[in-house]
C-alpha cells in the first residue's frame, strides 16, 4: 500500500470532498480533504502529498493565492478546480502554477486520467529538471502560449492545434534536445504504452511538422532518430506572456 | 415624384423657403398696395385740378376760340369735347368731385356723370367739327369699376350753358412687375433659401449625430457616449441617448451576470452528481445518468458562450485556417466521427481565432449529430473564404431554414432525437460570420443532408499581418 499515491482534496463543499474522497479511494488512490487554506496548510504538515487537486473558491484564502504559494515552497503539483470555465480563470490558474485545470462539472473519469497525466509527468523528470510553468514557450520564433493553447507563427499568423497535437508539442518542449522514444510520447500523452506497429505517435509527429511548417524530409524542429524516436532540436526560452 | 422631401432636412427647408417667401411676397404686394392707393390720390387731386383749369380756359374764351381751346386741352388720358343739350347724360350728380371742383372754382356748375367709357383713340368727328363724347358703352361685367383703360366721364354746363364732357383716367394703367422689382425679389429668394439651407443644416446634425451613435451603438456595446454639447434640445438629446446606453449595457450586464449566476450555481450540484452517477454499480444506468449530465453541462456551456459571444471584443489576427481546419478535425475524428477537409486557404485569414473556432466547430458537430459524417470544404479568392460543412442528414425543411439560425430554435422532436444542444449553435456560427462581416447560408443538397456555407469575406487592406 505505500505506492499509492495520496491526493490532497481542498473544496469547500462537504459533500464533494466526501464523494471525491471516495471516489479517488475507490481507483486505487489514497485521499485526505480539507475544506479552506488553513485546513490545507495541516494536512499538508500531517501528510506525504502527491498531489493537490485545489478549488479556486474557497471561503478564507482564495485557491490562486494558496496555490501561488505552494508553487513558492514545492514542486507539489496542483490541479486547479473551478465552477467558472472563464478563460481568464484557466490563465491565472496557469500563471499561478496550477499544473492543469478542470471545470466543474468535470468527469470523475477526466479527472482520474489527469491526476494520473501529471503524476507520470512528474515522475518522468527528476524534480530538479522539471520545468518551471511558464506561460509562454518560445522556440524558432514560434510561440506557443500554455494557457490559451495559441501557437503563434514568427510571421505572426495564429496556428489552431488539435488536442493531440498540442499534448505532443507540449511534451517536446518540455523536453528540448532530449530524444523520446514512442512508447515515452506515449505515456506522456496519452497515458498508455505505445502497442507494437503503432504508428499513431508517427502520424501525429507528421501532423505537428505539417503545422510547424517543418519540412518532412528536411525537418529544421522535430528530428527523427532512426531507430529511437523524435527529438526537439532547438532551443525552448519561457517567457511571463506571449505579448 | 414625392411632393414631400422624405428627410427632415428637406421638410424643414421647404417650411422655411415656403414661409419666409410667402410673407416676402404679401408684404410686397401690401407695399404695392398702399403705393397705389397714394398714386391713385395723388392723380384724382390732379384730375381735380385739370378739369377746374379746362372750365376755366373754356369760359374764358369766345365761343369761336373753343374748338382751337378745346383740341387743345385734349391729351392722352384727358379730353375734353362739346356736348349738345340732347345729349348731355343724365346720371347722378358727382358728389365729391363736384364739391371740390366748386371749391376750387368758387362757384357752383351743374354736373353729370357720364358713366364709365372705354378709354382709346376714335371719338373725334360732330356735327361741329367738335369732339363728342360717344354715348356710355354697353355696361359689361365690372363696368361699375374703373378697370384699366376705362375712363371716367362727366358733363358739365359752362357758364354760358355750353355742356362739355370731360373724361379722364382715374388711375393709372397698371404697369407690370417692374424689372428692378423682380430682381429684388429673386434676390430675395436665393438669400432665403441660403439661409434656410445654413440653419437647417445646423439644426439637423444633431440628429444626424444622434442616429449615427444609435448606429455605433448597435454594433458596438462599448461605442463612446456622444458629447453633450450644442443647444438645449440637443444636450438634452444627447444626454437621454447616454442615458439610455448606459441602461442598456447595465440591462445587458445584469442579464448575462444572472445567467452567468445561475449556471454558475448549477455547476456544484452537477458536480455531486457526477460523483454519484460514480457510485451507481448498474453499467448502463451510469452511462445513461452521464449521457444526461453530459447534455446539461453542454447547455450550461452553449449558453454562457453564447452570452460571453455576444459583447466580447476578441481582436483580429491572421488565423492559418488550414490548420484551424485540420485541428477540429482531427478533434471531432478522435470521438469516432468521420471528418473529411477538400480544398485549402490560399493565404491566412484575418479575424478572431476563438469566435471562428467555435463557429466551424458548432458546423462540424452539428453535421456529425445530424448527418453521421462531416465534409468540409474551403473555397478561397481574393474576395472571400468559404468554409463548406456537408452532411448526410436528413437536412431541414426548407421553410424553417431561415429560422433554425434564430437563438433557442430547435427544429420539432422528430429531428431532434437525443442529440441535446439548446438550439444556439448555428445562432452563434451565424453571430460569428456576421461579425466578420460575412453571412452563414444554409441550404438542402440535392442529393440530401444539409450544406451549411460560412461566408468570410477578406478585408482588402491586410494591414493586420503581424501584429494582433
Amino acid at each position: 500500500m505505500d505506492n499509492q499515491d495520496r491526493i490532497l482534496i481542498v473544496d469547500d463543499d462537504p459533500e464533494i470532498r466526501r464523494l471525491l474522497v471516495d471516489y479517488l479511494e475507490r481507483n486505487g488512490f489514497d485521499a485526505v480533504a480539507a475544506r479552506d487554506g488553513r485546513e490545507m496548510g495541516h494536512a499538508l504538515e500531517k501528510h506525504a502529498i502527491d498531489l493537490v487537486v485545489l478549488d479556486l473558491m474557497l471561503p478564507d484564502t482564495d485557491g490562486l493565492t494558496l496555490c501561488r504559494d505552494l508553487r513558492a515552497k514545492s514542486n507539489l503539483p496542483v490541479l486547479m478546480l473551478t465552477a467558472r470555465g472563464e478563460e481568464t480563470d484557466r490563465i491565472i490558474g496557469i500563471e499561478m502554477g496550477a499544473d492543469d485545470y478542470l471545470v466543474k462539472p468535470f468527469n470523475p473519469r477526466e479527472l482520474l486520467a489527469r491526476i494520473k497525466t501529471i503524476l507520470r509527468r512528474t515522475r518522468a523528470l527528476p524534480p530538479k529538471l522539471r520545468p518551471e510553468p511558464q506561460r509562454c514557450l518560445v522556440f524558432a520564433g514560434w510561440k506557443l502560449d500554455t494557457a490559451t493553447r495559441a501557437l503563434t507563427a514568427p510571421d505572426g499568423v495564429a496556428t489552431p492545434l488539435s488536442g493531440g497535437e498540442f499534448r505532443l508539442l507540449r511534451v517536446m518542449l518540455d523536453h528540448p534536445n532530449r530524444v523520446l522514444n514512442r512508447d515515452q510520447l506515449m505515456e506522456l500523452i496519452h497515458g498508455r504504452e505505445s502497442e507494437p506497429y503503432d504508428r499513431a505517435i508517427d502520424v501525429q509527429v507528421s501532423r505537428l511538422r505539417q503545422r510547424l511548417r517543418d519540412d518532412s524530409r528536411e525537418p529544421q524542429l522535430i528530428k527523427t532518430v532512426r531507430g529511437e524516436g523524435y527529438v526537439l532540436a532547438v532551443a525552448v526560452e519561457g517567457r511571463e506572456t506571449c505579448d | 415624384m414625392r411632393l414631400i422631401p422624405s428627410s427632415l432636412f428637406g421638410r424643414l427647408t421647404l417650411i422655411l423657403v415656403a414661409g419666409l417667401l410667402a410673407a416676402q411676397v404679401a408684404s410686397m404686394f401690401l407695399h404695392r398696395g398702399e403705393q397705389e392707393s397714394m398714386l391713385s390720390h395723388a392723380r384724382s387731386q390732379r384730375a381735380v385740378e385739370r378739369i377746374v383749369e379746362t372750365i376755366r380756359v373754356l369760359e374764358a374764351a369766345t365761343p369761336e376760340q373753343r374748338a382751337s381751346a378745346l383740341a387743345a386741352l385734349d391729351a392722352e388720358d384727358f379730353s375734353v369735347s362739346a356736348v349738345p343739350m340732347s345729349q348731355v347724360s343724365t346720371g347722378a350728380a358727382p358728389g365729391h368731385l363736384a364739391d371740390e371742383i366748386a371749391g376750387q372754382l368758387g362757384s357752383e356748375r351743374e354736373m353729370h356723370l357720364a358713366g364709365p367709357m372705354r378709354f382709346g383713340p376714335g371719338h373725334m368727328g360732330g356735327p361741329h367739327g367738335m369732339r363728342e363724347g360717344r354715348p356710355p358703352g354697353p355696361f359689361g361685367p365690372g363696368a361699375g369699376r374703373m378697370g384699366d383703360g376705362m375712363m371716367r366721364a362727366v358733363d358739365i354746363r359752362l357758364g354760358d350753358g355750353q355742356w362739355v364732357r370731360v373724361s379722364f383716367s382715374p388711375e393709372p394703367p397698371r404697369r407690370a412687375l417692374p424689372g428692378g422689382l423682380m430682381t429684388h425679389l429673386l434676390l430675395t429668394i436665393a438669400a432665403v433659401i441660403i439661409v434656410s439651407l445654413i440653419a437647417v443644416r445646423l439644426a439637423t446634425r444633431p440628429l444626424q449625430h444622434l442616429a449615427e451613435a444609435a448606429d455605433a451603438f448597435g454594433q458596438n456595446l462599448e461605442s463612446p457616449p456622444l458629447p453633450e454639447t450644442g443647444p438645449a434640445e440637443t444636450r438634452r438629446a444627447a444626454k437621454a441617448f447616454n442615458g439610455m446606453q448606459e441602461r442598456l449595457k447595465r440591462l445587458i450586464a445584469e442579464r448575462g451576470r444572472a445567467l452567468a449566476a445561475v449556471s454558475h450555481d448549477l455547476r456544484t450540484p452537477l458536480t455531486r452528481l457526477r460523483l454519484r452517477a460514480e457510485l451507481v454499480d448498474d453499467a448502463k444506468l451510469r452511462e445513461q445518468i452521464a449521457a444526461d449530465l453530459d447534455d446539461m453541462q453542454s447547455m450550461i456551456d452553449t449558453t454562457l458562450q453564447y452570452l460571453r459571444g455576444v459583447h466580447e471584443n476578441e481582436p483580429r489576427q491572421p488565423i492559418d485556417m488550414n490548420a484551424l481546419l485540420a485541428s477540429l478535425a482531427e478533434d471531432v475524428s478522435v470521438l469516432g466521427h468521420q471528418v473529411s477537409v477538400d480544398g485549402s486557404a490560399t493565404a491566412p485569414y484575418v479575424g478572431r481565432l476563438s469566435g471562428l473556432k467555435r463557429a466551424i466547430g458548432n458546423l462540424v458537430d452539428n453535421a456529425v449529430k445530424y448527418g453521421q459524417t462531416a465534409a468540409i470544404r474551403v473555397e478561397d479568392d481574393a474576395a472571400q473564404l468559404r468554409v463548406i460543412v456537408e452532411d448526410r442528414g436528413p437536412g431541414i425543411p426548407e421553410e424553417q431554414l431561415a429560422q433554425v439560425t434564430e437563438p433557442y430554435y430547435r427544429l420539432d422532436a422528430s429531428r431532434r432525437r437525443d442529440t441535446g444542444g439548446v438550439g444556439l449553435g448555428l445562432a452563434i456560427a451565424r453571430d460569428v460570420a456576421l461579425h466578420h462581416g460575412g453571412d452563414l447560408v444554409l441550404a438542402n443538397r440535392p442529393e440530401g443532408g444539409l450544406r451549411a456555407t460560412l461566408v468570410l469575406p477578406r478585408r482588402s487592406a491586410r494591414s493586420a499581418t503581424g501584429s494582433p
